[in-house]
């Protein structure tokens, strides 16, 4: 019994103990609840540096919990975001499924590199980084633009993956495309998952792009699509963390973190609701950009 | 064994803490617009 509570709830030392620092944690949950709510990202790449430079969590646990607390407030947010008609199902389903098969060779991937660059893992996650910057970086850059198409416009432009002709093909009916190639979805989602394996990051804020980009998803379906493939890469890494001992997940975190954080996700969606998309989109960049700012953070204490 | 119910409940509780928020909230949130209904009138 003891074992299965130590893996539940690790023990760890923090700056704050008691109510101050749980309250602490629901405050975190809630402003990064809004975030989820509003660009359908998980979040990670704020709440884990947030979450170890202000309470002092150490980053293990801190990458952990916030995949458990992701976990939750991904699900009310899918749940909402799908009553709202947000959400292209089929497209999330081939994609997660996509990105799942993607990470795990990612992973694999990247052992397979570090080991034909001589075994020097640390450089090799400095160069990974640098180069999740860039994408970063270019990602803001055009997510930023103006959309060539208008979003309430029933006519769209036909995709790649519409044009696509080998293998089967879906339709999607909420964003108005016949014919997307299911084996163009499936790659498109194993590509960002590979990403995500190779770069050592949890890559939920890669999605959104990758719909509106990739898929052709006009910004308020690729919000909440994105959310549901968060949901699902979330809970694999969970059972990829606890089963192969990789990580370190509390869930007294996780629980203090999700007390208002569902609160957040909710204001998040009707604040997403109001927004155009093509503001939605310049907003994400700003996000985007945020991110970017985080890992050259990580990147540069990495070499002191 | 022990790994698999601890990633069971790592799962389940967030999951289901997501589905009993979406009634929870609903409920409050047509609350306020009732209350705030009330004020405007």
């Amino acid at each position: 019994m003891s074992d299965f509570f130590q893996l539940i709830s690790p023990e760890f030392s923090s700056y704050l103990t008691g109510p101050l620092f749980f309250i602490s944690l629901a405050g975190l949950g809630f402003v990064i609840g809004i975030l989820a709510g509003v660009f359908g990202v998980g979040g990670g790449f704020l709440l884990v540096p947030l979450m170890n430079i202000l309470l002092g969590i150490p980053i293990e646990i801190a990458a952990g919990s916030a995949t458990c607390y992701i976990i939750g407030t991904s699900t009310t947010g899918v749940i909402k975001h799908y009553h709202k008609g947000n959400m292209e199902i089929k497209a999330a389903l081939y994609i997660s499924l996509g990105s799942i098969f993607g990470a795990v060779s990612g992973d694999i991937l990247q052992d397979f590199l570090v080991f034909l660059s001589g075994g020097n893992r640390i450089l090799f996650e400095q160069i990974m980084q640098g180069v999740f910057i860039l994408l970063l970086v270019l990602i803001a850059w055009v997510m930023s633009r103006k959309s060539s198409y208008d979003e309430k416009s029933d006519i769209r432009p036909v995709t790649f993956l519409q044009k696509m002709k080998f293998g089967p093909d879906t339709d999607l009916p909420l964003s108005k495309q016949i014919g997307v190639n299911i084996i163009g979805l499936f790659g498109i989602g194993f590509s960002g998952g590979l990403l995500t394996g190779l770069m050592g990051v949890s890559g939920g804020v890669l999605f959104m792009p990758i719909l509106v980009l990739g898929v052709g998803l006009a910004p308020h379906l690729a919000v909440g699509t994105s959310l549901a493939v968060v949901l699902i890469g979330s809970i694999s890494a969970i059972i990829k963390k606890g089963l192969s001992g990789g990580g370190k997940v509390s869930l007294p975190i996780a629980v203090a973190l999700l007390a208002a954080g569902a609160v957040g996700v909710r204001i998040g969606i009707s604040i997403s609701h109001k927004l155009h998309g093509d503001k939605l989109k310049k907003y994400f960049s700003i996000i985007v950009l945020l991110a970017a700012v985080m890992v050259t953070v990580k990147l540069i204490t990495s070499f002191t | 064994m022990v790994k698999y119910a601890a990633v069971s409940v790592l799962v389940l509780i967030p999951v289901l803490w997501g589905i009993l928020m979406v009634p929870v909230l609903d409920f409050f949130e047509k609350k306020i617009f009732l209350l705030s209904q009330k004020r405007n009138s």
